[in-house]
């Protein structure tokens, strides 16, 4: 049953519609997970090159694109060599504020590790919910919701001094 | 009960819908009691929403503010086409000072040389702004050198048998976003008298080219190069980019605008071809040549050729290069790629 409401959810669909929909939040997951606006937008790239091979075999295409994504961010972590902090650069008092949150939030994303990070990452930038992350994260659900609990109290930890100064990234 | 370690789990999971009806009820009765708990949620809701801030406005990358200098000026000159030409040259010119004394290069080949070197350096002034990382099995040092050949200096890369070399390239134009389609990586390595060549545009396409040299009996060299290019399936932004480079880099926005050139423009018939544009550019002794052809409505052929004179406007060389794109479903769905790139220097 699930086969056939995938297939006819499938025909309503065509590859640039998913393209078009899902593009924006690929690459604002995948920029969560690799901290690297241009890496994401290639993560991202690549997922949807793959779905484009597969897309005559894959029931839920999305499912299959975040997964695919999830990976090619994953694989790039396990490869990538440590980079330094990114400087800020000299703004008004303000925008400094609201660079050092930022800096802030992607420092705390580069605590977690990359389970941790995928799971909130799908949670909060897709609204997926634990269910779909357990199926993109080859987890369970108790995985999930434990990795997803974690992660929210170490950003809550580092970013309380932004919360109480009220600053907006 | 401790509160806050009892309940913070299910105030995340409350956060993300994830409870019960029965649950959530008994959530929402707490959070209306406990001060402590409502403070949590509220604490990770508004982290939320910071996280929520950066992936909507990521840090800005740090980049290089350094202009292109002469000694990367081979590989900073423009689109990945340009790199791939770039490359065959100052590899083509690279192998031939290595491997032949100059007693046996005609002179025909010094000037046919010296030419190529000004068009490279012609191309020195443009001022992307880069990135790079470098990894070398030996010291950066040994990988260039400059060569005075007839009483220009040049600028060449001097690879060392068996060295081999990974680059890094990210470039960045004046606004300091960056360009996109440019080869991103490039990898070479030489053993003997063979280069092979590999440049990896993001993930969007890879190239790779064998370079050998030999010389015939009359002394002249062979540059004998085989390429393949692939290029992923279409998705929108390649397909913009193909259809720009196309369509538009013959005019304002791509090579004619990177080399300030005007083109002439001629539209004819030939070869069994549907359509066929050619754009020309002479100035001085100076000639580009680049053929588009449209041989069907999903195939499509473009021959850039760029034609050696000497000083008294004899031709002594030419350079043909040769794309064959395909389109299938307006989309660009295969692509071969074909170098026929030739130095013919011994005339």
């Amino acid at each position: 049953m699930t086969t056939v409401l995938a297939g006819l959810e499938r025909l309503k669909e065509s590859y640039s519609s998913i393209v078009e929909s899902e593009r924006a939040r690929l690459i604002r997951f995948a920029t969560g997970m690799l901290l690297d606006i241009h890496e994401a937008e290639d993560a991202a790239q690549e997922g949807l090159a793959r779905l484009y091979h597969a897309w005559d075999k894959v029931e839920n295409p999305r499912g299959f694109l975040y997964r695919s994504v999830t990976n090619v961010c994953l694989d790039r972590l396990r490869q990538q060599k440590k980079k330094p902090p990114p400087q800020v650069p000299s703004k008004t008092s303000d925008s400094i504020l609201a660079e050092e949150a930022r800096l802030a939030v992607r420092s705390a994303l580069a605590k977690l590790d990359p389970q941790k990070r995928a799971a909130l990452l799908l949670c909060e930038a897709r609204d997926f919910t634990y269910q779909e992350i357990a199926f993109h994260l080859d987890a369970t659900v108790d995985q999930v919701t434990n990795w997803i609990f974690r992660a929210k109290v170490l950003l809550r930890e580092i970013l309380k001094p932004y919360i109480e100064n009220g600053d907006k990234v | 009960m401790n509160c806050l370690k009892d309940m913070t789990p299910l105030i995340v999971a409350y956060g993300d819908d994830e409870l019960d009806g029965k649950t959530r009820r008994a959530v929402e009765d707490h959070l209306e009691n406990c001060e402590e708990c409502r403070n949590t949620y509220r604490e990770i809701e508004q982290s939320m929403e910071l996280l929520s801030g950066y992936l909507d406005n990521p840090l800005s990358e740090e980049k290089s503010t350094a202009t292109v200098t002469p000694e990367i000026f081979i590989v900073s000159c423009g689109t990945r086409r340009k790199l791939a030409w770039a490359a065959v040259l100052i590899a083509a010119i690279t192998l031939a000072m290595f491997y032949f004394p100059d007693a046996r290069i005609t002179s025909q080949a010094h000037a046919a040389m010296n030419k190529i070197a000004t068009q490279l350096k012609s191309v020195s002034n443009f001022t992307a702004t880069f990135e790079k990382s470098f990894s070398y099995d030996r010291p950066r040092s040994s990988g260039y050198n400059l060569i005075k050949t007839n009483g220009t200096i040049v600028c060449v890369l001097m690879p060392e048998p068996k060295l081999r070399c990974d680059e890094t390239w990210r470039y960045f134009d004046p606004e300091g976003k960056e360009l996109d389609f440019f080869g991103k990586t490039h990898s070479w390595a030489q053993s003997g008298n063979t280069i092979t060549d590999k440049i990896v545009a993001g993930n969007e396409a890879s190239q790779t080219q064998s370079i050998s040299v030999s010389t015939s009996p009359d002394q002249r060299q062979i540059f004998e190069i085989s390429a393949s290019e692939k290029i992923l399936p279409a998705t929108p932004r390649l397909a913009a980019f193909e259809l720009k480079r196309i369509l538009s880099s013959f005019g304002g926005d791509g090579y004619g605008k990177w080399f300030g050139r005007q083109w002439d423009e001629f539209l004819t018939e030939r070869d069994g071809a549907k359509t066929a544009y050619t754009f020309v550019h002479t100035k001085g002794d100076e000639r580009w040549s680049m053929t588009v052809r449209t041989k069907n409505d999903s195939l499509h052929e473009i021959e850039m050729a760029q034609h050696l004179v000497d000083s008294g406007g004899g031709k002594i060389g030419l350079l043909v290069s040769r794309y064959r794109v395909t389109s299938v479903n307006d989309r660009i769905d295969e692509k071969s790629f074909e170098i026929n790139d030739s130095i013919d220097t011994g005339k």
